[in-house]
């Protein structure tokens, strides 16, 4: 089953990467734009596939939900970021527009499917054996919290991506921050209240299982940080005049807590005593 | 609404309000009397905190007092103006304010232990009345000014540049506090001040080390050892295999090298670190979660939302959403404040069968700074608790080197996993199929007939049942026991083995001897004794018969005398044996002999003595001689063992070894041999023997003691051992809850389970290929003998081992009243099994499974419970579901349904301001 897990892993890696490729020449190319950008949406499709059979496989393996292990929630990450591409791109039809919204459009893609050729990285450091599931993980929680949190990082990456196009003029390639504006805003709603039900739904775990609703646990702290980012985006673009670049940019620090919550959080002297730390 | 916002300068002016349903005076109403809460609030918090935290007092008081005292003169001349109703309100709700937040608010709490613990000076913070009865001054003289000027600070409190500022700072905050190490960390309990520094200096001092390992990580070459190692366990045990050691191991190095490299690192700016954390201390960031500031942000924060819903009230139901998020988070922050006030946190250790109706609140330290024993208004006992962990398959060659170790690996036992092995040296290839997995099994081994197994290392053995008050043969007594009888006297069950003997001749000779036995001469009634004397060359014999006696000379020449005084059926330690003449029918439980040792000193006639006490039972003698000669030689001379076993071990008696080879007066055996079909014999001392045939299954015979019969179930010639494991499933609550009391009523502690897996082996090398299908058991010291697998040629075995990683603890417990009974609801006893995440609630209380203490030389096994009082959590879970239902209304319902109802240009306008 660990083999297994390997070439799935890699196959998927494989695709996403030559999905990345097909986003970037829809990027660059927009005569072929409409039929490039169909064939990226299929191989998304392809590679989301592939990183759901690693996630299934790895479920039927160890015969338990496997959201435990950074490689496990990267997994679920990837299948977050290719939902939310699929949405983006199917909701509004951005990547097959012939203008400079198309174009970033396929920008984006290109960048979700390059995330999961790192994943494939991944691979290097990752030895795809079943893990124990310590008691204080053995909660329906597992099933509900972990997932509506990394699917929440998902959607607000395709977000995060749109507020680049919104703050980064060569980024906007002739679309005006409004127009991106409005997509943001659209990516950031569908995103949000995952983020907020993952949150409020932690703190209900933490008091079933370790007897504190809120403890400023490090974890616990970043999540909110990144709440409280996208808190501050919904309420600058209320005010005349912040809508646009301003709160463009508060997105962008919010992708960048998101990374730091998910990733780096290992790093900071705090997440030594932390209680979200397992293994 | 869409397009602008509405000037909000126009709406606060006009009071009458273009959309009030409930008439203009009430909306005029409530809208001043928000303005004095609101203000008030702010007012106590900038106050009020400052009475707790010595650090900010100077700080705040100065500008505080002068803008105070400039509204209060304001006020003064403004008093005709003010109206009274909303002056009682708002003194009203700034009273309760106060009172919540000086009633032990969780802020305070941390600065009263660290000022227990010795580490703040005693009295820091001035006098929390005087800063009370401040705030309640000063603030009510705010409202008088408010009313003048209070849309100006209205707005101010309800516009969104003020909401995103105070966001930004509460994220700007929390920030510092994950970047700085924390005091009170993860909910934790305070620590000795040197420990915190030496925490915060490693934890500071590793920021920088972390960053540049994770950017340019350095190279981690495994030694040549360890790729040896590696290259091993990869061609034994697969690739998969050796990439998890290969990867395990570079992981150790890097830990190794980071932590040194943190350690040198930390050693280098020690001094620069400890200013840095001075520093830190001071602006208060090593406790940012704690500080007055901090939470008064969030204040601001309630306050903020109350202000801008009274600004747009009254909300229309496309508000709703808003208006629910908005509420949603008053009714959060307020479940907070109401679960910190009300906090009661500790903690309490229990073993089974003790009961407790305190615990140790850590939120109430006493004055020496160890928690208080605070009451919780009932009993809780403990009925069982336990703590168990994952196994795993561990497979190993034992006689290949792999580095410092032995080849070997591990595997998860997860049924239907197959995986293959190969033997390094001698190039036999196995493949190991785990067919079925048990965490639990029941473990019996049972006799079979080794010809039906194809085996032949088998040994006679009976297979018995024995009965109490049985009407004779053939009647249905009580059955008391079950078990296996061998031949070479051993009997697998409870019934003693003196009760029973199963003698299997070789000759028909023999056999007949043993029918015709009589017990020789020189054993005494109860069998025969062996004394060993110091420094004696042999050791002298007795008969084992109650005033037998016999004298002996040592190499020292001294003179003893060794006399056996009395014999005891069933001595036990502490219990006064009985005086009555043993039966000799009955079974002796526990036999031994009182020896009288007497050491003459030769000429002068002197004469020691001391008494033995002799257990038949070899492993109860030796213990029981250790602790003679152990008590003899701490005391410099024989003065005997201490507590109930006072009289004997006295005098020379402590300085001989004994034997006391029990034989009962009357045998009972069951003999077979060629030629003698099996029968049932009584020899009893001074007459005839009593036969009976034994020979078929369902033959039953009585023993004479303690109307105890027998009955013949099955007789195996060639009986081999076998295992019958029966795998169970997960202990539900309600089966350990019943397997908790039943040992607590009869004393006798539950059935021991073990893990089990049973696997198929295909093995081929050069001699061929064979498939084998067997059981592993792992073993439990003094429960259950491990069963591993062994390779035909010996070389590999697999065994079942318990990991490190637990898979449960739980504690039954039982709720009684403070008078001992079991409390009852719908007719049945409080009881609840507390696993980690299924906490006990009763009473207001929660009792969290918090750690497990494995029994030990200290003591029995126990569990620690977390005890949590919270009054907040039915106000927060509350706030929790209007919040979120109100963002998801605000972001998914709205926009839908303006997209419905505006058609397509509402879709364009997708990107407008959310529940506006």
């Amino acid at each position: 089953m660990p083999e297994l897990q390997r070439t799935l892993h890699l196959s998927g890696a494989l695709a996403f990467g030559l999905t990345m490729l097909v986003f970037v020449a829809a990027m660059l190319l927009g005569k072929h734009r409409r039929a490039l950008s169909a064939a990226g949406l299929l191989g998304t499709l392809a590679s989301l596939a592939l990183v759901c059979g690693v996630f299934g496989i790895r479920w039927a393996d160890q015969d338990q939900f496997p959201l435990q292990s950074r490689y496990e929630t990267f997994l679920m990450v990837l299948i977050g970021v290719g939902i939310g591409m699929l949405l983006f791109a199917t909701t509004a039809g951005l990547p097959a527009l012939s203008d400079a919204r198309g174009g970033f459009s396929n920008a984006v893609c290109a960048a979700g499917a390059g995330l999961g050729l790192l994943f494939g990285l991944l691979a290097l450091r990752e030895d795809f054996e079943p893990l124990y599931r310590p008691p204080a993980l053995k909660s329906i929680w597992m099933t509900i919290h972990v997932p509506c949190l990394i699917i929440s990082y998902g959607f607000l990456f395709v977000g995060v991506a749109a507020a680049l196009a919104t703050v980064v003029p060569f980024l906007r390639a002739g679309g005006t921050a409004a127009q991106w504006d409005g997509v943001l805003h659209h990516a950031m709603s569908i995103g949000f209240p995952f983020l907020t039900a993952g949150l409020l739904m932690g703190a209900v775990w933490g008091q079933e299982a370790w007897a504190t609703y809120w403890g400023w646990d490090i974890k616990e702290t970043w999540a909110f940080i990144t709440l409280v980012v996208f808190l501050v985006y919904f309420h600058m673009r209320m005010v005349p005049g912040l809508r646009g670049l301003a709160s463009g940019w508060v997105v962008v620090v919010g992708g960048a807590s998101i990374g730091l919550t998910w990733l780096c959080m290992h790093l900071l002297p705090e997440s030594l005593s932390s209680l979200h730390v397992y293994n | 609404m869409g397009g602008n916002p509405p000037d909000p300068r126009v709406i606060l002016a006009d009071t009458t309000g273009p959309k009030s349903r409930l008439g203009a005076p009430l909306a005029r109403a409530l809208g001043s009397s928000l303005n004095g809460w609101g203000s008030g609030v702010l007012v106590f918090v900038l106050l009020g905190f400052a009475c707790v935290d010595r650090l900010s007092w100077g700080l705040s008081l100065l500008p505080v007092a002068s803008l105070a005292a400039f509204l209060a003169v304001r006020a003064a001349a403004e008093w005709p103006r003010v109206g009274f109703p909303a002056c009682v309100m708002g003194v009203a709700s700034f009273t309760v304010a106060a009172g919540l937040f000086r009633a032990g608010i969780g802020w305070t709490r941390e600065w009263d232990a660290l000022r227990n613990a010795g580490t703040l000076a005693p009295g820091a913070g001035g006098s929390p009345v005087l800063g009370m009865g401040l705030a309640i001054l000063l603030g009510g003289s705010f409202l008088g000014v408010l009313f003048l000027h209070g849309e100006t600070i209205w707005r101010t409190l309800s516009s969104i540049r003020l909401a995103v500022v105070t966001l930004a700072a509460i994220g700007t905050f929390s920030v510092i506090g994950t970047m700085v190490v924390q005091r009170f960390g993860a909910g934790a309990l305070p620590e000795k001040e040197q420990v915190f520094v030496e925490k915060f200096l490693k934890g500071q001092g590793s920021i920088p080390v972390s960053a540049r390992f994770m950017v340019a990580p350095p190279a981690r070459p495994l030694t040549a050892e360890e790729q040896e190692k590696a290259r091993l366990t990869e061609e034994a045990f697969g690739a998969g295999k050796g990439r998890q050691m290969r990867l395990g191991l570079t992981e150790m190095h890097f830990k190794a090298e980071k932590e040194m490299a943190i350690d040198a690192h930390v050693k280098a700016r020690r001094e620069h670190l400890l200013r840095l954390f001075e520093r830190l201390e001071t602006l208060g960031f090593t406790n940012v979660f704690h500080t007055w500031w901090f939470n008064a942000l969030f204040l601001l924060l309630f306050t903020q939302v109350v202000a801008v819903l009274a600004k747009r009230y009254p909300w229309g139901w496309p508000q709703a959403g808003w208006v629910m998020t908005h509420v949603g988070v008053l009714t959060v922050l307020a479940g907070a404040v109401i679960s910190d006030a009300f906090m009661k946190d500790g903690a309490v250790g229990l073993s089974p069968r003790e009961t407790v109706d305190r615990f140790d609140e850590y939120t109430r330290p006493d004055p020496t700074g160890e928690p208080a024993k605070s009451p919780l208004g009932y009993r809780l006992k403990m009925l069982g608790t336990d703590q168990s962990f994952y196994h795993e398959l561990q497979i190993g060659f034992l006689s290949v080197k792999a580095g410092d170790d032995i080849l070997w690996t591990r595997e998860q036992l997860r049924p239907g996993r197959r995986f293959g092995i190969r033997d390094p040296e001698t190039r036999a290839s196995y493949e190991v199929r785990i067919l079925e997995s048990h965490e639990r099994a029941r473990v019996g081994e049972v006799m079979v007939s080794g010809k039906a197994v194809g085996r032949t290392d088998g040994i006679p053995v009976l297979r018995v049942r024995y009965f109490a008050d049985a009407a004779g043969h053939g009647g249905e007594g009580h059955a008391v026991d079950e078990g296996y009888l061998f031949a070479d006297g051993f009997y697998s069950g409870r019934v003693p083995a003196y009760a029973l003997q199963y003698r299997v001749a070789a000759t028909g000779e023999e056999a007949r001897g043993l029918l015709a036995w009589t017990a020789p001469p020189g054993q005494g009634r109860y069998g025969s004794l062996r004394v060993l004397l110091p420094e004696a060359p042999e050791p002298v014999v007795l008969p084992a018969t109650p005033g037998a006696s016999v004298s002996a000379t040592t190499p020292d020449g001294k003179a003893w005398t060794l006399e056996v005084a009395r014999y005891h059926p069933s001595y036990w330690v502490g219990k006064k044996p009985t005086d009555d003449p043993p039966d000799d029918d009955g079974f002796p439980e526990k036999p031994a002999l009182e020896v009288e040792v007497r050491r003459g000193a030769g000429a002068d006639g002197a004469e020691e003595k001391g008494r033995m006490l002799v257990y038949a039972d070899e492993s109860l003698q030796s213990q029981w001689e250790a602790m003679a000669r152990q008590a003899a030689g701490h005391a410099g001379k024989s003065e005997g063992m201490h507590g109930a076993s006072l009289r004997f071990g006295g005098g020379p008696s402590s300085l001989c070894s004994y034997r006391f080879a029990f034989a009962p007066p009357v045998q009972t055996w069951v003999v077979e041999g060629p030629g003698v079909p099996r029968t049932f014999v009584v020899h009893r001392p001074g007459a005839p023997s009593e036969t009976a045939d034994f020979s078929k299954p369902g033959a039953e015979m009585a023993l004479g003691a303690q109307g105890l019969s027998v009955r013949l179930l099955e007789a195996l010639p060639d009986g081999v051992p076998d295992l019958r494991i029966e795998g169970l499933g997960e202990e539900s609550d309600e089966e350990y809850l019943a397997s908790c009391l039943q040992s607590l009523r009869s004393g006798v502690p539950p059935e021991p389970t073990t893990a089990a897996v049973r696997i198929e082996v295909r093995e081929k090398d050069g001699k061929g290929e064979r498939t084998r299908t067997e059981w592993l058991v792992a073993g439990r010291r003094g429960e259950f003998q491990g069963r591993n697998f062994e390779s035909s040629d010996g070389r590999l075995v697999l065994a079942l081992s318990e990991t490190q990683n637990a898979m449960m603890f739980r504690s039954a417990m039982e709720v009684q009243s403070l008078d001992g009974k079991a409390i009852e609801v719908d007719g049945k006893p409080v009881r609840h099994v507390v696993r980690v995440n299924h906490p006990l609630h009763w009473g207001g209380y929660a009792f969290y499974q918090n750690s497990f203490i494995p029994a030990s030389g200290d003591g029995p096994a126990g569990s620690v419970f977390r005890v949590k009082y919270d009054r907040g959590i039915p106000t927060l879970y509350t706030g929790f579901a209007i919040l979120t239902l109100g963002v998801c209304i605000m972001l998914y319902l709205n926009p839908a349904l303006r997209r419905r109802r505006g058609g397509p240009a509402a879709a364009g306008s997708a990107g407008e301001a959310a529940g506006a």
